[in-house]
């Protein structure tokens, strides 16, 4: 498919603090693209950007190969769907979703069909007359939408749309983003923080950090594939193991973690720089006798055992004082201070290069704190 | 919170009396502007007849059309410069808004007397003569102040993604502002209109030092009648100014209120 958005190079600083920094990346036509990042990684930026609410310090933006970068809000055809959704409290749903199409000069009869296919797609006929504060949450975000839709824009700009909603009314609509997205063709730029949100929905996910874009892939890939050490950590659950490369085997890679070997297949770090092994709680099994034949094993002590339902997570501490993180079946009965055998097939385990955390440890799972002085300042308020 | 009985009836009494001061003055005036009599002490019986005179009276009738003129020139001109001044405040973030802002705002605290004679100074050495025209620019000074702290307090409840949203969809800046900005707050531009009017009404000390002559106001017109002592006369045009006043007052209450109300993101500041 071809390239509907293009970013070249773009850069962001706020008081000459970079809170984007050379972004490249191609948004084809009729994709669900997501950035996801945690607070503060540039991600609201990058799409201010390309809303024209920012404008870069450098770089350029071309939609459909125009440049657009200089042009003001109103004169690029792509449409932002807010996170408090921006709806004008003062006029009816109906004058919301048709607001756009008055703007550009479309006739009464035209705006009038197009807004009621509009609110029978988004299920809120019967509402023409309601003012946004007569509204549910729901209802006003999908008026949000369907406001920003009407007008068929090359590309949807969505900024954390559904992070106003609570969790149940966020799967439901998650599911009806997707569909709209599908049968209406129309390319989505996303922007989120939950990573859940991002697999499901997205067809590709770009993964953001302090205003680096670190990866861009499928969420299969970004999940079972991170490109860093950081994306490891951010998507997912994930063990994050310090390891020495001493080198390599065929396409497998050897390593050290203290004096255990393990392998992985997977050989992207050189021999002497510093490394993690990132594994996946899911692809670890955990036995009570040790194993034999081939494959990698670390012994530990249960620490603590979590019940969630579909499956048992199992914290451990290893021999070398780490904590490990194992998601075994729901059946499985391990118990605390159980001494058991942590086990691993190469192909499950990434060899990552390590960087240094620089905001605190990154728990797994959990993106960090937001940091002091990234906050989003510029010509708008808030 | 602990409170002795004692406490409770001393509090009740300062407050008797503080609304006593207030508010008995302006009641025995309304009602002494009913007496049959030339005379203040005594009553002698219900009637219109100095309301009837007032209307026979052309200096009264002069004094009211030049109050008029004065305080409908001047709210025009303050709701057009007071709402400009607030929205390119909220909307600019200009290194020097905090001082602007500051700058707006201080006839409201400036003494009348030192703002009436500044301007008269000012007008004397900028070689304009004084008259009706004079006193619709002293008016418009405060008046500006007053639409100015009206409307920003209205702006500063305003979701500024509004403005964006409408951008988004296809809006300029002139339609972003008449479309969403303006219905947003029209609440308070009015408010702030009908203070600005309210003002002008009753204000003696600025209209004092910058009228010229044939150009009396309605209060100028009573302090000079009241040269003659306090006839009933007086009595009937005040009570007819507090009236206006008060209604012009609590309808501009009744629009923020109002406006409050149908804004959902508004703060609920009064002024």
């Amino acid at each position: 498919m071809a390239t509907v958005l293009r970013l070249v190079d773009l850069c962001k600083n706020f008081d000459s603090t970079p809170v984007v920094r050379n972004v490249n990346l191609e948004i084809r036509g009729g994709e669900f693209f997501t950035f996801l990042g945690p607070s503060g990684c540039g991600k609201t930026t990058t799409l201010r950007m390309i809303g024209g609410f920012e404008q870069p310090t450098s770089g350029r933006i071309l939609l459909d190969g125009q440049d657009i970068t200089d042009l003001p809000p109103f004169l690029r055809d792509v449409n932002t769907v807010f996170q408090n959704y921006a709806l004008f409290p003062h006029m009816t749903v109906v004058q919301n979703v048709a607001f756009g199409l008055e703007m550009r000069g479309a006739s009464k009869a035209e705006i009038a069909s197009r807004v009621k296919k509009m609110l029978a797609i988004f299920g809120l006929t019967g509402l023409e007359k309601r003012k946004p504060a007569q509204l549910s949450g729901g209802q006003q975000q999908r008026v949000a939408v369907a406001r920003s839709l009407v007008l068929h824009p090359r590309v949807l700009l969505l900024d954390e749309p559904l992070a106003a909603l609570d969790a149940q009314l966020r799967r439901q609509i998650q599911i009806e983003l997707k569909e709209i997205q599908k049968s209406s063709g129309v390319t989505f730029v996303y922007v989120t923080h939950d990573q859940e949100e991002a697999l499901s929905l997205s067809d590709r996910i770009g993964v953001m950090r302090e205003g680096v874009l670190e990866q861009v892939a499928t969420p299969r890939e970004v999940y079972s594939r991170p490109a860093t050490r950081f994306v490891a950590e951010f998507v997912g659950e994930n063990n994050i193991l310090p390891v020495r490369v001493i080198g390599s085997q065929g396409g497998d890679t050897l390593l050290e973690m203290g004096h255990i070997r393990v392998v992985a297949r997977d050989g992207r770090v050189a021999k002497g720089q510093p490394a993690v092994l990132a594994i996946r709680p899911e692809n670890i099994c955990l036995h009570a006798e040790r194993p034999v034949g081939e494959g990698n094993l670390l012994a530990g002590v249960v620490r603590e055992c979590l019940y969630s339902g579909t499956s048992l997570k199992v914290v451990l501490q290893l021999d070398s004082g780490q904590r490990l993180l194992v998601q075994t079946q729901a059946g499985a009965s391990f118990q605390p201070e159980d001494r058991v055998w942590a086990a691993w097939r190469p192909e499950n385990g990434r060899v990552l290069p390590d960087h240094p955390v620089p905001h605190g440890q990154v728990l797994p799972g959990h993106p960090p704190n937001p940091q002091p002085g990234s906050r989003r300042r510029g010509r708008w308020p808030g | 919170m602990y409170r002795t009985r004692a406490g409770t009836w001393g509090l009740t009494i300062l407050a008797a009396l503080v609304y006593f001061f207030l508010y008995a003055p302006i009641l025995l005036m309304a009602v002494y502007s009913f007496n049959d009599s030339r005379l203040n002490i005594t009553w002698q019986g219900f009637t219109w007849k100095w309301y009837l005179s007032l209307w026979q009276n052309a200096y009264v009738l002069e004094a009211m059309g030049n109050s008029l003129v004065v305080a409908v020139v001047s709210t025009l001109l303050s709701v057009v410069l007071g709402t400009t001044a607030a929205y390119g405040l909220y909307r600019f973030r200009l290194r020097t808004a905090k001082l602007l802002e500051g700058l707006i705002f201080i006839p409201l605290v400036v003494p009348d007397v030192v703002l009436g004679v500044s301007l008269l100074v000012l007008f004397v050495l900028a070689g304009i003569s004084l008259g009706l025209h004079t006193i619709i620019i002293a008016h418009s000074v405060f008046g500006i102040a007053y639409v100015a702290v009206v409307v920003r307090a209205r702006l500063a409840g305003l979701d500024p993604n509004l403005e964006q949203a409408a951008m988004d969809l296809g809006a300029d800046w002139w339609t972003c502002f008449h479309r969403i900005v303006l219905p947003l707050i029209l609440p308070g531009v009015v408010a702030g209109g009908l203070l600005a009017f309210t003002v002008s009404m009753d204000d003696f000390v600025v209209t004092f030092f910058t009228a010229g002559v044939g150009s009396t106001t309605l209060p100028l017109r009573i302090y000079s009648m009241l040269k003659l002592g306090i006839s009933p006369e007086v009595n009937a045009l005040s009570t007819i100014l507090v009236v206006v006043i008060a209604l012009l007052v609590l309808i501009a209450q009744l629009v923020l209120r109002r406006g409050a109300n149908n804004q959902s993101n508004y703060v609920g500041k009064e002024w």
